[in-house]
């Protein structure tokens, strides 16, 4: 019938029905061969569709087990089903962390979505694991296609990806499995362009350890200038390694200490070294990095890099010295800027607290060197580091505006939420230079303040903000989004 | 500002031109969210007022509907009638001229092969579309719209389209002789070509009182137009109802009846062999479904939906509600699998089958969809301890 239809009736004569179909219409006399056509495959239709042929066969799905834990309600499910629809990875987060704080579980129909989240997201793939209760692990053995977030698949991508996705893949392996992921790097490390091994080499701060050493004081005889940058910045950060016990061995040469007595002051010698000689430029000695528009000469320059890769902990444990001490001493000699940027510089390769609060304490942040403020912070501990910045921002003079663009990169050394006190601190700023006119990079820095914002203070930092005005159309979402997450807070705490 | 929550209707006194205005959607909105921060009292004076009215005019439009009905003045009845004769039988012939032009036009399609008509651009499905439209026959113009979408479908197009020009050829034979058929086909076969039949005249005849349950709902585009599906299943009468609203351009749909609900209300059902497109004629207490309607076995369901094709040819949709079902993933598809292992295909479009997996667990849920004599598009499932799980696409055109 079909065939006769395709080509016409014009030029093939139609089969006449036969069977049931054919007895219903056996009392309809057609027109002609197309309206018999035309009825036979209209009775036809009509005749399978009410005699549909369902398929039987045996199922033999085990049944998900019974939760322990409750499930969100439909509110709290809804929102993250928004929140997982808009592709906006931290909330989701915020959602899933919410959920596990309160001891439930996901709604059941929002596991698909959030299974796809672990896929792509396999950094948060633990987190997400732990609000799904036994469904989400029953889902998983029902779809395969959610088992391919693991690592196994990462280790051969390394083979096919695109150079640039690969600097990114190794750091991901890096923390999957550091001594395998720096194998597959020395393997293919001679056929990868300058700039690209310069990049992968930065990436083994994930991970780092002595087992990398090896690999890392060879790489200081590399061709490229930003490949040997990249192995000293590494090479600092391992206080064993020999590169290290290296400059610990030239500093040490450089300074001396006469001790004080009761009538005496304490009186430090501080030296460049006499000459930069090959061993030292093997070093980095003359690297220009780390200095910014800082004009410093050769020798000096040397001094910075020898004292940056001391951790300082060794001053205070040689000299017997508290760091504001040392510091102080430091400051009067001639070569100040560049020994007190390296000590900087080194107490932030070595994250010491206690000599970074007294970098904090000398001012650092107020004079115009290249401190690694970013990285000081960082070596900071709570709530240590919320008041030093705390200070900072409040403090800084100038117009609001430019106190919290300029902070922003002290600002963002919090892995995720400012500490409340921090956080009224900077938006008690925001919201005066939200009176004034708009700036393109101050709505920007605007915008990554109000994602820091810790749920604790979304409800006031929700309000006291202009109804009007050039900044409307920039807070409106920003603080739509501080309502969701406090919704999100309130439904996942109701039963 | 004022809210009546069963319906919902608004009133307010602010000048919006839009409604309902955002004060009461507000309303409503903080009242889903915290209904704790509102407590029952006596409706004030203009409150009361207002309710008062509204009574009065829903009582109104029914009495307006029996009144429409009953023994007015003999002699103005008689010219009424007379008047409505002549536009029903002005409206009949030019129907049937129009089934005519497009039996005709059928016939010629065939005659010079499926092949030909497969490389014609959409005016030329559109042209006699719209040749219908003029013809009155907006039922018939739909139909001859979805052959063209169907002649552009890929993959199965030849016997999909010949299936569908069978049941428009059937159709045309139909509108020449409603004379002739019985009632009840011929009341089907006026549905199918798109005559209206007035709400009021239903709602002044008789109505069925049961408890309703809203199983699902499905929101289509169609030509500048939205239709929306609701379907209800009767707690007592078992039987099966279809509410069909249309908002044209950016208008609001009548959102009453949500999925997952049920009312106790009075339907009144359209002229069919098979009745299932009703009117609400009243609605009452509305409440969560505890525990859904459905058939027990896909056995039991397909052979309902074959006596409903049976009575009326042209049903598009069957409301397909199976309890205790299994949601099974299979040679590349989804399936609704009975307790016998009997299982429906799940549309091939069907988007949410990961979702609706992940709802039953594995245990056995009730799925409700439309069933199409092909497959089912499934539009919501319902699990014990009143869990209700909307599956409605999102809005296809």
């Amino acid at each position: 019938m079909i065939s006769t239809a395709l080509v016409g009736t014009a030029r093939t004569k139609p089969v006449a029905p036969i069977g049931e179909v054919g007895t219903a219409l056996a009392g309809y006399v057609p027109a002609d061969a197309e309206s018999a056509l035309l009825a036979a495959a209209g009775t036809l239709d009509l005749w399978s569709r009410a005699g549909f042929p369902a398929p039987q066969r045996e199922t033999n799905i085990e049944p998900a087990g019974v939760e322990a834990l409750p499930v969100v309600n439909a509110t709290a499910a809804s929102l993250l089903a928004a929140s997982l629809a808009s592709r906006d990875e931290a909330l989701v987060v915020e959602w899933i962390e919410l959920c596990a704080a309160a001891k439930k579980i996901a709604a059941p129909e929002t596991l698909p979505a959030l299974l796809d989240f672990s896929v792509r997201k396999p950094a948060h793939s633990p987190l997400a694991s732990s609000v799904g209760g036994k469904r989400a692990a029953w889902l998983i053995a029902q779809n395969p296609a959610w088992l391919a977030a693991s690592t196994a698949a990462e280790w051969d991508a390394w083979e096919t990806a695109a150079r640039k996705e690969r600097v990114a893949l190794l750091k991901a392996l890096r923390s999957a499995d550091a001594v395998r992921a720096r194998g597959m790097l020395e393997a293919t490390w001679e056929s990868e362009p300058a700039n690209i091994r310069a990049e992968m080499l930065s990436q083994l701060r994930t991970g780092l350890g002595m087992a990398d050493e090896p690999f890392l004081e060879t790489a200081l005889d590399d061709r490229s200038k930003e490949v040997r940058a990249a192995s000293v910045e590494l090479l600092a950060r391992l206080p064993e390694s020999r590169f290290v016990a290296r400059m610990i061995e030239r500093g040490e040469k450089l300074i001396a200490v006469e001790k004080g007595g009761l009538l005496r002051k304490t009186k430090l010698t501080l030296n460049t070294p006499e000459t930069v000689g090959a061993d030292l430029l093997r070093d980095g000695a003359d690297a220009k990095v780390n200095v910014g528009q800082l004009k410093i000469g050769d020798k000096a320059l040397a001094l910075l890099h020898i004292f940056a890769a001391i951790p300082p902990a060794r001053w205070t444990a040689r000299f017997e010295m508290k760091p504001p001490d040392f510091l102080d001493l430091i400051a009067k000699t001639e070569w100040a800027d560049a020994a007190v940027l390296g000590i900087a510089w080194a107490a932030a390769r070595s994250a010491d607290a206690a000599w970074t609060a007294a970098l904090f304490e000398r001012g650092i942040h107020v004079r115009p060197l290249p401190f690694p403020l970013h990285e000081l912070a960082a070596a900071l501990a709570e709530p240590q580091r919320a008041g030093v910045v705390d200070a900072l921002v409040r403090d800084r003079s100038g117009s609001h505006a430019d106190a919290v663009v300029d902070m922003m990169g002290l600002l963002e050394c919090f892995e995720r939420f400012w500490p409340p006190s921090l956080a009224e601190t900077v938006l008690g700023r925001l919201r005066k230079a939200a009176k004034g006119a708009y700036q393109y990079h101050l709505a920007y820095a605007m915008r990554a303040c109000f994602d820091r914002i810790p749920l604790s203070s979304a409800e006031s930092a929700a309000l006291g903000w202009p109804e009007d005005g050039e900044w409307r159309n920039t807070l409106v979402p920003l603080i739509d989004r501080l309502r969701f997450r406090i919704e999100m807070k309130d439904a996942i705490s109701k039963p | 500002m004022e809210c009546d929550l069963s319906d919902p209707a608004f009133k307010c006194t602010c000048p919006s031109r839009k409604f309902p205005c955002k004060h009461g959607i507000g309303l409503l909105l903080i009242f889903a969210q915290k209904p704790e921060s509102f407590k029952t009292a006596e409706p004030p004076a203009w409150v009361a007022e207002w309710l008062e009215k509204r009574s009065a005019t829903a009582e109104k439009k029914v009495a307006k509907a029996e009144a429409a009905e009953g023994p007015a003045d003999p002699e103005t009845e008689a010219k009424r009638a007379a008047a409505r004769e002549k536009r029903i039988t002005g409206r009949e012939d030019n129907v049937r001229a129009g089934a005519a032009e497009l039996e005709l036009w059928l016939r010629d399609i065939v005659r010079q092969g499926l092949d030909a008509v497969k490389q014609q651009p959409v005016s030329y499905w559109e042209n006699t579309a719209r040749r219908m439209v003029d013809a009155q026959a907006p039922g018939l113009a739909r139909r001859v719209r979805e052959c063209g979408s169907t002649a552009s479908s890929g993959d199965g197009w030849a016997p999909r389209l010949l299936a569908q020009m069978g049941l428009l050829f059937l159709l045309t034979q139909a509108a020449t002789r409603l004379e002739a058929l019985p009632a009840a086909l011929a009341e089907d076969a006026r549905a199918a070509l798109g005559f209206t039949t007035r709400e009021e005249e239903l709602l002044a005849g008789p109505a069925i009182r049961d408890a309703w349950q809203v199983q699902g709902e499905v929101i289509e585009e169609e030509e500048k137009l939205r239709v929306r599906r609701v379907w209800l299943r009767g707690r007592d009468s078992g039987r099966a109802a279809l509410l069909l609203s249309f908002a044209a351009g950016g208008r609001a749909f009548d959102l009453s009846a949500a999925p997952g609900t049920e009312f106790v209300g009075e339907l009144a059902f359209f002229p069919s062999g098979a009745p299932l497109r009703a009117v609400l004629k009243k609605r009452e207490a509305n409440q969560e479904i505890r525990s859904a309607l459905g058939f027990p076995s896909v056995a039991a369901g397909l052979n309902a939906a074959a006596g409903a094709l049976a009575l009326n040819p042209w049903l598009e949709q069957f409301p397909f509600s199976l309890s205790a079902a299994l949601p099974v993933y299979e040679g590349g598809r989804w399936w609704a699998a009975d307790s016998a292992g009997e299982r429906l295909p799940l549309a091939n479009r069907f988007a949410k089958g990961w979702e609706l997996m992940a709802f039953s667990g594995g245990s056995p849920v009730t799925i409700f969809g439309e069933w199409d004599g092909r497959e089912v598009s499934p539009l919501s499932a319902f699990a014990g301890g009143a869990r209700f799980l909307n599956l409605r696409p999102a809005m296809t055109t």
